[in-house]
C-alpha cells in the first residue's frame, strides 16, 4: 500500500509521486504519475457541441 | 471533388460511429468484412460480409461533405473487423472513389460506467455513495467568435431562399408595408452575409431526421435544417425516393416546399431581430460569456424551427401568410405550387386576416434594464419575496401622438438562458400607454416565486394594440432583457489561490474525486499499447447530489491505431471530467481549513454566473503483455480559491437588488489533475 514516508529527508515536502509510491488499487500497481496544470475552459452543454474528441 | 475518406472511427459498445467525407459524390456503399488485401488501386476488402446497399448522403450541403455512419456493434467482431467506404457520383455506381481499408474492433473490455472498483466500493463510507456516473455532458466551447458569426450565418443560411426576393423587394410598396422595419434592421447585413450564407439551402429538396444506418453529421452550428420532417420517413433513404413530404395531410412537393420554406422566413427574421437590435448590449452582456450567446441565438433558431416543423400551417400568422402570399404573387410562381395547399386552410386564412396583428414598424418596443449593481455590472438581478416590475418603452422616432394608445397586451416570456426552454409566460394588460414614455410591467410576488433562483433568464416581451382602424398592430421586434432572480447570496467569479495547495492522494478517503477513465486489456494478444492525447475536465455542479464521473469519450486514430495478430495500438483522443458536487467541495473546505459554507452560498457557487470549469492535457502511454491489464485514474490537487462572494442587502420596491456586501471566502478547488497510470497481472 501507498506510503508516506521518505526516509533522511527531513522539512520536504512529498511530491504526488512519493506519496502514490507502492500504491495498489484492485491489484493494480502505479506505474506512472503525471501531474497537469488545470487551465481555465468554457464548456458548453454536449448537444450544442459536436461531442467530438477533435 | 470526389472523396471516399474515413475522418475518424468512435468505436462504441452501442454503435460504432465513422465519420466519413464523400467529397462531390453523394452515393456510397460501407463494406464489412474479415480481410484485406493490397491491389495496385489500393487496399480493398477481402471476403466481404456486410454491405450496406446503395445510399444517398442527406443533410449536407456543398461546403459540408463529411457525415456519420453508425454500424451495428453486433456486425462487428475479430472476424469480420474491416471497413471500407465506397462512394459514387450516382445511384449508378459512376465515379467511383474507396477509402483505405480500417479496423473498427476494439477489443478491450472498457467499463462502461466507470465506477470505482468492487473493493474501493466496500471500503468506502457513506459519504461516497453520493459519487455517481453521468454521460459526458459538455464539450470545449472552440472559437467563441467564429461560432458566433456560423451560427448567425447559419440562421442568416435560413433566409437564403427567400432573403435575396426579400431585399429585391424592399422597394415594393406593398411588401414594405410588411417586412419594411425588417429590413431595415437587417437589410444590410442580410446583403453582406447572404453570399456566405448561401451553401447548405434545402430549398426544394426535402431532408429527412438521422436514418438509422447513416446518420446526419453532429448539429452544425452552420448548417441548420429548416424543412418539414416527416417522422415516417426516418429510415435510411432509398435511392429514388420521390423527395415528395407529407404534410398535415397534405402532400408536398419541390416548389411547394420550397415556397413554405420561403414563408418561414417570416417566423425566422422574428426571432432573429430583436438579437440584431440587441447585438451591442448582449455583446456587453455575455462578453464573457460566448456559450450563453451561442444558446441565445439557438433558441431563437429553436423557435423558427419549431414553427417549420411541428405547425407550419398553424403557427404561420395571418401576416406572414400575407407577406408569403404577397412574395409568391410577385415572384411569379416560383412557389406557386403552395397556394393551393394555403387554400386547405381558407377558412382560417381569412378569419386571421381580419384579426391578427399587423406589423407596426414604426413603433418599437423596449425594455428598460434596472440601474448596474456596483461590482457586478450587468446582471439585472432581481430579489425574491416581492413583486417584479419592469420597465416597458414603446417607441417612436415619428412626432409623438396626441393621445394614448388606450389597451395594450403585453405577453411575457421568461425562458431559461441556457437551454432556451420557456419557464413561465404571462400576459398583462396596460390602458392609456403614451408613446416614448416607460409604463410598468408588474409580476406579482406569487407569481415571481414560480420563477428559478440563481439562474439566468431571458425576458422577451410581445406588444400588441389596437389601431384606430379598429386594427391589431405589434412591434416589428420583441423587447428583451436578461436577469436572474437571487435569494440571499450572488457569487460573481472566482479569484486567485489564498493558500497552500494539495493533493487528493488518498483513494479510500477522497474517493469521491477519484475517477478510473480507462480500464483494458487484450488477453488474445501478446501485447498492448495505449497512446492516447487525454483532456480531462472539472466543472461546478449541483449542490448535494455528489460529484459527477463523465463518462470517458475515447477515439480511435487511424494513423496511430494498428493490429497485428499479435499486437494491437490503441492510438488517439481520450477525455472524460468531473462535475464536482460544491457540498462536497465544502465539506473538504471544512476538515481542510475550518471555515464553513451554508447551503444558500453552496447554491450561489452552482449559480455563479463565471463557473469554474477547468481543463488539463497530458499524452499518456500504457503498455501490456497478454495478461497484463491497464487502468488509468485522475485526482485532483485543491488549493484555497477567493470566491467573489456577495450577501444581498436590499432590494428596490421595483425588486431589482440595489445593495450588496461582498463577503468573499475561501473553496478548496482543483488546481491539478494528477494522471495515474496502474497495471496488474490479471
Amino acid at each position: 500500500m501507498k506510503s508516506h514516508t521518505s526516509p533522511g529527508v527531513v522539512g520536504r515536502s512529498l511530491s504526488v509521486e512519493d506519496e502514490l509510491k507502492g500504491l495498489e488499487l484492485d491489484g493494480y500497481k502505479v506505474t506512472f504519475v503525471t501531474k497537469v496544470v488545470l487551465l481555465p475552459v468554457e464548456l458548453q452543454p454536449v448537444s450544442e457541441a459536436r461531442n467530438s474528441l477533435s | 471533388m470526389a472523396l471516399a475518406r474515413i475522418v475518424e472511427v468512435n468505436p462504441g459498445n452501442s454503435a460504432s460511429t465513422i465519420r466519413v467525407d464523400t467529397g462531390s459524390n453523394r452515393f456510397f456503399q460501407w463494406l464489412l468484412g474479415s480481410d484485406r488485401s493490397s491491389t495496385p488501386m489500393g487496399e480493398v476488402i477481402d471476403h466481404v460480409s456486410h454491405r450496406s446497399g446503395m445510399l444517398e448522403r442527406v443533410g449536407t450541403g456543398a461546403f459540408q461533405t463529411w457525415f456519420d455512419i453508425e454500424v451495428d456493434p453486433s456486425l462487428v467482431t475479430r472476424d469480420n473487423q474491416f471497413f471500407q467506404l465506397l462512394s459514387f457520383k450516382d445511384a449508378e455506381g459512376t465515379s467511383p472513389a474507396w477509402s483505405s481499408v480500417r479496423s473498427i474492433y476494439l477489443p478491450m473490455a472498457t467499463t462502461p460506467d466507470f465506477g470505482t472498483p468492487m473493493n474501493m466500493s466496500r471500503a468506502q463510507g457513506a459519504a461516497d455513495q453520493r459519487s455517481r456516473a453521468i454521460a459526458f455532458s459538455a464539450d470545449e466551447q472552440p472559437i467563441s467568435s467564429a461560432m458566433f458569426w456560423s451560427e448567425l450565418s447559419g440562421l442568416l443560411g435560413q433566409l437564403a431562399p427567400l432573403g435575396e426576393d426579400l431585399v429585391s423587394l424592399a422597394g415594393d410598396e406593398n411588401v414594405q408595408a410588411g417586412v419594411g422595419g425588417v429590413l431595415e434592421m437587417i437589410g444590410p447585413l442580410l446583403k453582406g452575409l447572404i453570399g456566405a450564407a448561401q451553401a447548405p439551402t434545402p430549398l426544394a429538396q426535402p431532408t429527412f431526421t438521422a436514418p438509422a444506418s447513416a446518420v446526419s453529421p453532429a448539429p452544425c452550428v452552420c448548417a441548420p435544417a429548416v424543412v418539414a420532417r416527416d417522422p415516417s420517413m426516418a429510415g435510411p433513404r432509398p435511392v429514388g425516393h420521390s423527395g415528395a413530404l407529407a404534410v398535415d395531410g397534405g402532400v408536398l412537393t419541390g416548389p411547394m416546399i420550397a415556397g413554405l420554406v420561403g414563408a418561414v422566413a417570416g417566423p425566422v427574421l422574428k426571432a432573429l431581430t430583436p438579437l440584431l437590435q440587441k447585438a451591442p448590449e448582449m455583446f456587453e452582456t455575455y462578453m464573457d460569456h460566448p456559450v450563453r450567446l451561442i444558446h441565445a441565438i439557438s433558441g431563437a433558431r429553436r423557435q423558427a424551427e419549431e414553427v417549420t416543423n411541428n405547425r407550419i400551417k398553424q403557427s404561420l400568422s395571418a401576416g406572414e401568410r400575407q407577406l408569403l402570399i404577397s412574395l409568391l404573387g410577385a415572384n411569379g410562381g416560383g412557389g406557386a405550387g403552395v397556394a393551393p395547399f394555403l387554400s386547405g386552410a381558407a377558412s382560417v386564412r381569412t378569419r386571421a386576416l381580419s384579426s391578427s396583428p399587423i406589423v407596426d414598424a414604426r413603433i418599437d418596443a423596449a425594455l428598460i434594464p434596472p440601474d448596474d449593481v456596483p461590482g457586478l455590472g450587468r446582471r439585472n438581478l432581481y430579489g425574491r419575496g416581492g413583486d417584479l416590475v419592469f420597465e416597458l418603452r414603446l417607441g417612436t422616432a415619428l412626432e409623438s401622438p396626441d393621445r394614448p394608445i388606450a389597451h395594450v397586451v403585453a405577453h411575457l416570456e421568461f425562458s431559461d438562458a441556457d437551454s432556451g426552454e420557456p419557464v413561465l409566460e404571462r400576459r398583462i394588460e396596460l390602458s392609456d400607454v403614451w408613446l416614448n414614455r416607460s409604463h410598468d410591467l408588474r409580476i406579482d410576488a406569487a407569481t415571481a416565486a414560480l420563477l428559478p433562483s440563481t439562474k439566468d433568464l431571458n425576458l422577451s416581451v410581445d406588444v400588441l394594440w389596437t389601431g384606430r382602424d379598429a386594427a391589431v398592430y405589434t412591434t416589428p421586434t420583441r423587447a428583451v432583457q436578461q436577469l436572474s432572480v437571487v435569494d440571499d447570496f450572488v457569487v460573481s467569479g472566482f479569484g486567485d489561490r489564498s493558500g497552500e495547495s494539495f493533493a487528493l492522494t488518498d483513494p479510500t478517503g477522497h474517493r469521491a474525486f477519484w475517477q478510473r477513465i480507462w480500464e483494458g486489456g487484450a488477453p488474445d494478444l501478446n501485447r498492448w499499447e495505449l497512446s492516447a492525447s487525454t483532456r480531462y475536465y472539472y466543472r461546478i455542479g449541483q449542490s448535494g447530489v455528489g460529484n459527477g464521473r463523465m463518462e470517458t469519450k475515447f477515439k480511435l486514430v487511424d494513423d496511430q491505431s494498428r493490429q497485428s495478430d499479435s499486437k494491437v495500438v490503441w492510438g488517439g483522443f481520450l477525455k472524460s471530467g468531473m462535475e464536482l458536487d460544491p457540498s462536497e467541495l465544502a465539506a473538504l473546505t471544512l476538515s481542510r481549513t475550518g471555515i464553513s459554507w451554508t447551503p444558500a452560498e453552496l447554491d450561489a457557487v452552482a449559480a455563479c454566473a463565471s463557473p469554474y470549469e477547468r481543463q488539463a492535457s497530458t499524452s499518456i502511454e500504457l503498455r501490456g503483455r497478454t495478461e497484463e491489464r491497464g487502468s488509468l485514474w485522475v485526482f485532483p490537487v485543491m488549493a484555497p480559491i477567493e470566491v467573489s462572494l456577495h450577501r444581498v442587502v436590499s432590494v428596490s420596491d421595483r425588486g431589482a437588488v440595489d445593495v450588496l456586501e461582498p463577503i468573499p471566502k475561501p473553496l478548496l478547488l482543483p488546481v491539478d489533475a494528477v494522471f495515474v497510470g496502474m497495471e496488474n497481472e490479471g
